[in-house]
């Protein structure tokens, strides 16, 4: 009797979570905006028959559902009503959050996040300025791709060949919202030509070989306040963060211009005294193009080009720096570094982001340089 | 022994036995001679030729003096020839295929075995592709034989058990005396003469009779039917069961790692032969957990899965009308129908049932949107990878241990494997052979043996015995 029993709870307590596949609506994308006290969420679900070999037809591959909602979870089951399957968003990509949401009412999104189980802590979180959450996830993407597939793509490629980025997943969003020496920094996505028409889908279908949806530089948010980098600030801020490792930069010579790929640089803060931070670093880049009329050839030409390079990092990092401490955010992790470094000055600290300009910052960056062959002035020869 | 009584019992036995040959001469001018053989057992070219020959002789059936075992002696070749004490033994060697020869109160029997057995074929169930191709047949003889023409040393013993009540086999327990461990021979001699049972008629049912008990159905004896394979395991320090009448021997103690090597793994180059050990290795778990991952990953834990994987298999199942695991069970069932049918299938039509079961039956099951395309591969991995063992016992506890994990998954999930992994891997540390780690050299951990587990190396740097093996280290080369 005892071992029926035994038996009966064995095979009574499983299966209990048992999904089939048929029976889910995979989640690629989720879209999070904030307006009037309600969230509007778009929800991306791939559709699987498009991908089905044998009954493959023009059908798009993924379908924006879009709610609203007092709760991001009632939005949600206001979505699933009108699915005939059960959503998981154990596969999402990307979430794309509105400023509304992130200024507004960041405290129940952020408890909504990390409540949810299902959602990987390695989901990419990004944000848009110009256009909604909906507009991004509903554009048709090039090679019919999923577009939450391609957004998490993008992201990665143009912060690893491009710097132009700014890589932050689920976690790194977490540790921001929940730490005082951090601001929340995203990715920015916007539409090339967000008023081309109101339904995008149309307009995109016919010219899907090329995006429509670009990588704007990295949003800054600090309480009301949204900051968006320049150029100069987002290659900065991941200088200092050690992500610019095969990215291609372009400075001004004598005349003309010269690229250098960065195959390694390492920076980071590494001394404090009398309100001065000491930034060290190092580059290390090949020279790949070259337009410039010092010869290449001679000994001293890389010496050149590596003093330039010198000069135009000091200068975008101390435009950075001043630009940070204009807008009083602390965008390039100075608190961060105080923080863990020298804990009793940072206790003496009220708001790093009001007080970021009561410090300076004193760079000294090598830079090694060495020459491809086959440049101009080999030709030349 | 009164020859008349023996005489009697013959003529008795010979009501239900009509093989039973009693042929009586005259010998001498006042003597009788009674020459008794089974004609299906001896040849009777023998018997015409040797011994009727000689009492046929008109000087010999007339002589005065008369000593048979003088006479024959001097007169008929026979170097097997042997006296018998009992009627037991009488009948013993009557049905092994001598004749008798009574005369008075002398009985001898003389060697007249006739060749019933086949001649020595290329093995069957352990295809070999390079090296030897001989392979043991029914003979005991031409078996011991194939083993003595291997290794011809002073140290082989060859230790001769009668068993079975009724059918008197003749097993033999073989080691090599200066090599083996020598416990574990007694023990096997033991574990033999302790057999009591009506007959024994293969090496198999000595399989079954003393085998240790191990909760467990990984296999804890290798049978081969590889002379070369046999010679190979006698020199490492193992112990071999041969038997009349049965075409394999029983190779003991067996290890784990024993079924992923064979003798031809010395015929190739090292590198070649480690790798695939490698691969047949991993095909062994991955027979083995493929389908249960599988099933878990796809009902239980899909967030693993890689999007794009995800989709493809999501894609996959569209419109089929089973869930996941049915469509597992009803395909690994088909495996198992195409399998037992190719097996009991003479060759010539096998090729044809591979076909219509592989490429019809599968794609056929999926152009009809019953089962999908992903499963079929699943099980198709398994499955071949269940036939890269390099010998046949092995698909015992893949298939047990393949719908273990089954289960396990389909009730608990991910979690369900790695409960059932964990007890496949407990099961497997503590199966013992004859006293020794199945697991051996792996568990407990042996440095030097591990240059002929996994990895084998050069021959030339494989100088040690396996201390597991054999309690006499003696350095090979």
């Amino acid at each position: 009797m005892k071992k029926l029993l035994l038996l009966c709870c064995f095979l009574l307590c499983g299966c209990y979570n048992h999904k089939e596949l048929n029976d889910l609506a995979i989640c690629s994308a989720m879209g999070i905006s904030y307006n009037d006290g309600e969230y509007d969420i778009s929800l991306q679900i791939v559709n699987t028959s498009a991908f089905d070999q044998k009954t493959s037809s023009d059908n798009a591959v993924f379908y924006v559902y879009n709610e609203k909602g007092a709760t991001v979870y009632e939005a949600i089951d206001k979505i699933s009503k009108d699915l005939s399957k059960e959503i998981t968003l154990t596969q999402l990509k990307i979430i794309v959050i509105d400023e509304n949401a992130i200024t507004d009412n960041l405290n129940s999104l952020v408890d909504f996040l990390m409540n949810d189980l299902e959602i990987s802590l390695n989901v990419l979180v990004s944000t848009t300025l110009k256009s909604t959450p909906y507009d991004i996830l509903s554009v048709v993407v090039p090679n019919n791709e999923i577009n939450g597939t391609y957004l998490s793509n993008l992201i990665e490629v143009n912060n690893s060949n491009f710097g132009n980025s700014y890589l932050v997943d689920l976690s790194n969003f977490f540790v921001n919202y929940l730490t005082d020496y951090n601001n929340i920094i995203l990715t920015n996505i916007e539409l090339k030509h967000p008023n081309e028409g109101e339904n995008n889908n149309d307009i995109l279908k016919d010219t899907d070989s090329i995006s429509q949806l670009f990588i704007d530089y990295p949003i800054v948010f600090n309480k009301d306040d949204v900051y968006k980098l320049s150029f100069d600030e987002s290659i900065i801020l991941n200088l200092v963060d050690n992500n610019i490792n095969g990215n291609s930069l372009t400075f001004e010579c004598d005349g003309g211009n010269f690229s250098v790929m960065i195959f390694k640089s390492k920076f980071g803060f590494d001394n404090f005294e009398n309100n001065n931070i000491y930034l060290n670093g190092n580059i290390s880049g090949t020279v790949n193009e070259y337009n410039c009329s010092y010869d290449l050839d001679e000994s001293d030409t890389l010496k050149k080009l590596q003093d330039i390079i010198k000069k135009e990092i000091y200068k975008m990092i101390d435009s950075s720096f001043d630009n940070s401490k204009n807008i009083k955010i602390d965008f390039l992790g100075v608190g961060k570094y105080l923080h863990y470094n020298y804990p009793d000055v940072y206790k003496k600290i009220d708001d790093i982001n009001t007080e970021i300009s009561n410090f300076n910052v004193i760079n000294k960056i090598d830079v090694s340089l060495s020459k491809q062959g086959n440049l101009r002035g080999d030709i030349n020869e | 022994m009164n020859s008349k009584d023996v005489i009697k019992k013959l003529y008795e036995l010979k009501k239900n036995m009509p093989d039973l040959l009693i042929k009586e001469l005259n010998y001498g001018l006042f003597s009788t001679v009674y020459i008794v053989a089974f004609e299906t057992v001896c040849s009777t070219d023998r018997i015409n030729d040797f011994i009727l020959k000689f009492f046929g002789n008109k000087r010999n059936s007339s002589k005065k003096n008369i000593n048979i075992d003088k006479d024959l002696e001097e007169f008929v070749p026979g170097i097997n020839k042997k006296p018998i004490k009992d009627f037991d033994n009488l009948l013993y060697f009557l049905f092994s295929g001598f004749t008798v020869i009574i005369h008075d109160s002398t009985i001898l029997a003389y060697e007249t075995r006739a060749s019933i057995d086949r001649g020595v074929n290329p093995p069957t169930s352990e295809p070999v592709t390079r090296g030897p191709k001989d392979s043991f047949n029914e003979n005991y003889n031409i078996n011991l034989g194939l083993i003595r023409k291997r290794i011809k040393s002073k140290e082989l013993v060859v230790n001769e058990i009668t068993v079975g009540r009724e059918s008197k086999s003749k097993v033999a327990v073989i080691y090599m005396e200066n090599i083996c461990d020598k416990n574990v021979a007694s023990k096997i001699i033991s574990d033999i003469e302790s057999i009591d049972i009506d007959g024994v008629f293969d090496v198999n049912y000595i399989k079954e009779l003393i085998r240790n008990q191990n909760y467990t159905f990984f296999p804890t004896m290798i049978v081969t039917e590889k002379p070369d394979d046999t010679s190979k395991n006698l020199v490492d320090g193992k112990i071999i069961v041969m038997m009349e009448n049965s075409p394999e021997v029983l190779l003991l103690p067996t290890f784990f790692i024993d079924f992923f090597q064979n003798n031809e793994d010395y015929y190739r180059k090292p590198f070649f032969v480690s790798f695939v050990r490698i691969i047949r290795i991993l095909s062994f778990f991955v027979s083995i957990i493929l389908p249960a991952l599988f099933l878990s990953l796809l009902t239980y834990d899909q967030e693993i899965l890689p999007t794009t994987l995800l989709i493809n298999f999501a894609s996959q199942r569209n419109n089929i009308p089973f869930p996941t695991v049915v469509e597992l069970l009803i395909l690994l069932f088909v495996f198992e129908i195409i399998y037992e049918g190719d097996a009991r299938t003479p060759s010539s039509s096998s090729t044809s049932l591979s076909i219509l079961g592989a490429l019809v039956l599968g794609d056929a099951a999926v152009n009809a949107g019953l089962i999908s395309p992903i499963v079929v591969i699943v099980v198709a991995i398994s499955s071949i990878s269940s036939l890269l063992s390099v010998f046949q016992e092995m698909q015992t506890p893949i298939r047990f241990w393949r719908y273990t994990l089954l289960v396990f998954v389909l009730l608990f999930g991910i979690v369900g494997f790695s409960v059932g992994v964990t007890l496949l891997i407990i099961n497997l540390c503590t199966v013992e052979s004859y006293g020794k780690s199945y697991l051996s050299p792996f568990v407990p951990f042996d440095l030097k043996s591990q240059s002929n587990a996994v990895i084998r190396r050069n021959l030339r740097h494989l100088k040690y015995r396996k201390p597991y093996l054999s309690n006499n280290s003696i350095r090979k080369g």
